[in-house]
C-alpha cells in the first residue's frame, strides 16, 4: 500500500516535470518558428535602405583608374528592385547640402561589370557590395568632381498590386567627391568670405558673430579655426572652436562652432565627440555686463582677421535720458500748475 | 479731509527724512557707483577661472591647421566627430588601400564605416473609393538616420499627376484654398470644393512652409503642397532637411485628394518618389 502510494507520487512528479519541459520546449519552438519571424519582419518597413559610406572622397591621378565600393543594405521587409544613377551635385553655399543637378560625368565610363541602366534585385534583409570603376582618362580638367550615386528602389510586391494603388518608391544617395590632380598635396585654401559682428553693442547684450568661409583652393578641406574674444588688456576671455565641416573646392559654407570648454577634451587632449553639443552658426559671447573695448579675433586656416567691438550701456543711458526727460517734464508741469 | 491730511503728513515726514539723510543718500549713491565700477573692472580684468585654465593648457591651444584630435572615429548622441579632422599634417590626403587610391586624411574616410539609412513605412497610397466633394486622405512615414554631422535632405516628386488608367484623364495637383500653393510652398487646404491632389508633411525637420504661421498652418495637417511634377520638368523639392546628425528622424506625410462630380470614374495612379541625400 505504502509502496503504491510512493509510486503514484513519483509518477505525478514525473508527469508534472515532463509537462513543464514540453511546455517550455513549445514556447522555445514557437519563439523561433516562422510565424514569429514573419511578425518581426512585418514590423520593419517595406522599404528600408542603408548605404555605406554616405560620403567618400577619392583622390586620383589623371588617366588612372579607381575603384569605389559601396555597400547597399535592404533592411526592409520586401524585396526591392534597384536602379543606379550617377548625378553631379553642387554645394548650396551655406551648408553641406548637396544640390543635385541632372548632368552626369562618369555615366559611360563607370562600372563595366554592372550595367548602370539595368535594375537588380536585392532581397529583404540582404545586402550587396557594389564596386564602381572610374576611368578618368577622358576627363579634361584636373579638378574636383562632386557626384551623388543614387539608388532608386521600388518594391516588387507593390508593383504587382499597383492596379489599385499609387506606388511610393525611395531613392537613397551616397556622395562621392573625386579630385583629379597630379599633385597629391592638399590644395585647399580657406578664406573668410563674410564675418558678421556688430561693432557697437549694448553692455547688457552679448557679442554675437557668424562666419562664412570660402574654399578658394582646388580640393575640399575641413574648416580649421577658432574665434577668440579678448578684453581691452588683450586677455582672452572666451574662445570658440570651429567645427571641422568640409568645404568643397570653389564653394562657401557657413561655419559652425561651439564654445571651447575644457570638458570637451579628454586627458589626451582629444576632443570627446559625445560632448560636442550645441553647434551653432551664430556664436555668442555672453557676460552679465560688457563694457569698453573688445576684440574678436578670427583664425581660419592661414587667415586672421580681428574686429573691435565697443560695448557701452546704451540702455542705461536711454533710461537715464528718459528719466531726466520725465523729471524735467514733471518739473515743468508742476511749475506751470 | 482725512485723506489730504494723511497725504500732507506723509509728504512732510518724507521731506524731513530725506533732509536728515541727505548726506547718507549721497554716500550710498557713491558706494553704488563704486560697486558698479568695480564689477565692470573685474569683468574686464579678471578672466573667469575656466578661461584661465584654458590659457594655461598648451595642448589644445591650436596652432592652426593643427587641430589635433587624434585619429579614429567616435560617435556621440548628437554629433559624430572624426578624429582625423584637421589633424596635424599638410593636407587632407593620405594613402588608402592602394597607391593610386587616396582618401582624404581629415576627410571622409571615417564615413566609410558609417551608413546612411532611409525607410518608408507604406509604399501604397490608397484612397479607397472616392466620392465627389470629399477630402480623402492616406498617410505614411519617412524615417532617416545619418551618423555624420553633415545632416541630410529628403526631396519629393511625382512622376506625373494622378492619371486614369485610360492614360489621358488626370486629376490636377491642388492649388489649395486661396489658390496659391504650388510645389514649393504649402498653403491651407481645407475646402472640399477645391479639387486636386496634394500632400502635407509633419515632423521636426520638415520644410518650414508646412508649419509656418503666415499663412496659418498651425493646424497640423492643414497646409498642403503639390508634388513637383517630373513629367512637367519641375525640380524635386525638399520635404525634410537638417544640417545636424539625425537618429530615426521621422516625418508623417499625409496625401489628400478631392474630386469633382464630373471627374471620370476609374482608377487613378501616379508614382511618388522620395530621394534621401546625405550632407557632406
Amino acid at each position: 500500500m505504502k509502496f503504491k502510494r510512493k509510486n503514484i507520487i513519483i509518477n505525478s512528479c514525473l508527469t508534472l516535470l515532463l509537462n513543464s519541459c514540453l511546455t517550455l520546449l513549445l514556447i522555445v519552438l514557437a519563439f523561433f518558428s516562422p510565424i514569429f519571424t514573419k511578425t518581426a519582419k512585418a514590423e520593419s518597413p517595406p522599404l528600408s535602405l542603408s548605404v555605406s559610406p554616405p560620403t567618400s572622397y577619392l583622390y586620383v591621378k589623371p588617366s588612372e583608374a579607381i575603384e569605389h565600393t559601396l555597400i547597399l543594405r535592404n533592411t526592409g521587409s520586401q524585396d526591392l528592385e534597384v536602379k543606379m544613377q550617377l548625378t553631379d551635385f553642387k554645394a548650396d553655399g551655406k551648408t553641406g547640402r548637396p544640390l543635385l543637378s541632372s548632368g552626369s560625368i562618369f555615366d559611360k565610363l563607370i562600372n563595366p561589370n554592372l550595367d548602370f541602366g539595368k535594375p537588380f534585385i536585392i532581397e529583404a534583409q540582404d545586402n550587396r557590395a557594389i564596386t564602381l570603376n572610374f576611368d578618368t582618362a577622358k576627363l579634361v580638367g584636373q579638378k574636383e568632381y562632386p557626384l551623388s550615386i543614387l539608388f532608386h528602389a521600388k518594391s516588387i510586391k507593390s508593383e504587382k498590386n499597383q492596379a489599385s494603388f499609387s506606388q511610393v518608391s525611395g531613392t537613397i544617395a551616397s556622395n562621392l567627391i573625386v579630385f583629379i590632380s597630379e599633385n597629391e598635396e592638399n590644395q585647399g585654401k580657406l578664406i573668410i568670405e563674410q564675418l558678421k559682428v556688430p561693432k557697437l553693442i549694448d553692455s547688457f547684450h552679448s557679442i554675437k558673430f557668424s562666419l562664412k568661409a570660402k574654399n578658394v583652393g582646388s580640393n575640399a578641406m575641413p574648416v580649421q579655426g577658432r574665434g577668440i574674444v579678448k578684453n581691452f588688456l588683450g586677455q582672452t576671455i572666451n574662445e570658440f572652436v570651429f567645427y571641422p565641416d568640409q568645404i568643397l573646392a570653389k564653394s562657401s559654407r557657413q561655419v559652425r562652432g561651439l564654445e571651447l570648454k575644457a570638458e570637451l577634451f579628454d586627458e589626451n587632449q582629444e576632443l570627446i565627440p559625445e560632448k560636442v553639443e550645441g553647434l551653432a552658426f551664430e556664436l555668442e559671447h555672453k557676460a552679465p555686463i560688457l563694457f569698453g573695448l573688445y576684440q574678436l579675433e578670427i583664425e581660419l586656416d592661414q587667415e586672421k582677421e580681428s574686429v573691435n567691438v565697443i560695448a557701452l550701456p546704451f540702455s542705461v543711458l536711454v533710461v537715464g535720458v528718459a528719466g531726466i526727460g520725465v523729471y524735467l517734464g514733471y518739473k515743468q508741469l508742476k511749475k506751470n500748475l | 479731509m482725512t485723506k489730504s491730511f494723511n497725504l500732507f503728513f506723509v509728504q512732510s515726514a518724507c521731506k524731513k527724512y530725506f533732509r536728515k539723510r541727505k548726506s547718507l543718500k549721497i554716500a550710498s549713491v557713491l558706494i553704488s557707483l563704486a560697486v558698479l565700477l568695480l564689477l565692470i573692472a573685474s569683468q574686464q580684468i579678471i578672466p573667469t577661472k575656466a578661461l584661465a585654465e584654458r590659457l594655461e593648457s598648451d595642448s589644445y591651444i591650436i596652432q592652426f591647421g593643427n587641430f589635433n584630435m587624434g585619429s579614429g572615429k567616435r560617435e556621440g548622441t548628437s554629433y559624430n566627430v572624426s578624429y582625423t579632422l584637421g589633424q596635424t599634417g599638410a593636407g587632407p590626403y593620405g594613402d588608402y588601400q592602394s597607391t593610386n587610391y587616396f582618401v582624404g586624411s581629415g576627410f571622409q574616410y571615417i564615413y566609410q564605416i558609417d551608413s546612411f539609412e532611409f525607410s518608408i513605412s507604406d509604399l501604397n497610397i490608397d484612397f479607397s473609393t472616392l466620392t465627389p466633394s470629399n477630402l480623402v486622405t492616406d498617410s505614411n512615414t519617412l524615417t532617416i538616420s545619418t551618423r555624420g554631422a553633415g545632416g541630410f535632405t529628403i526631396y519629393a516628386y511625382e512622376q506625373y499627376p494622378l492619371t486614369h488608367t485610360d492614360g489621358s484623364t488626370q486629376i490636377a495637383d491642388t492649388t489649395c484654398d486661396g489658390g496659391g500653393c504650388d510645389e514649393t510652398e504649402a498653403k491651407p487646404w481645407t475646402s472640399n470644393t477645391i479639387y486636386g491632389f496634394g500632400f502635407n508633411a509633419q515632423g521636426d525637420t520638415v520644410s518650414s512652409d508646412f508649419t509656418s504661421s503666415d499663412p496659418d498652418c498651425s493646424n497640423n495637417t492643414e497646409c498642403f503642397r503639390q508634388f513637383a511634377d517630373e513629367s512637367n520638368s519641375e525640380s524635386m523639392q525638399t520635404v525634410m532637411s537638417s544640417t545636424d546628425a539625425a537618429q530615426d528622424e521621422t516625418a508623417t506625410i499625409t496625401y489628400q485628394l478631392a474630386i469633382s462630380g464630373t471627374q471620370a470614374a476609374g482608377i487613378y495612379q501616379t508614382g511618388i518618389i522620395y530621394v534621401a541625400v546625405p550632407g557632406y
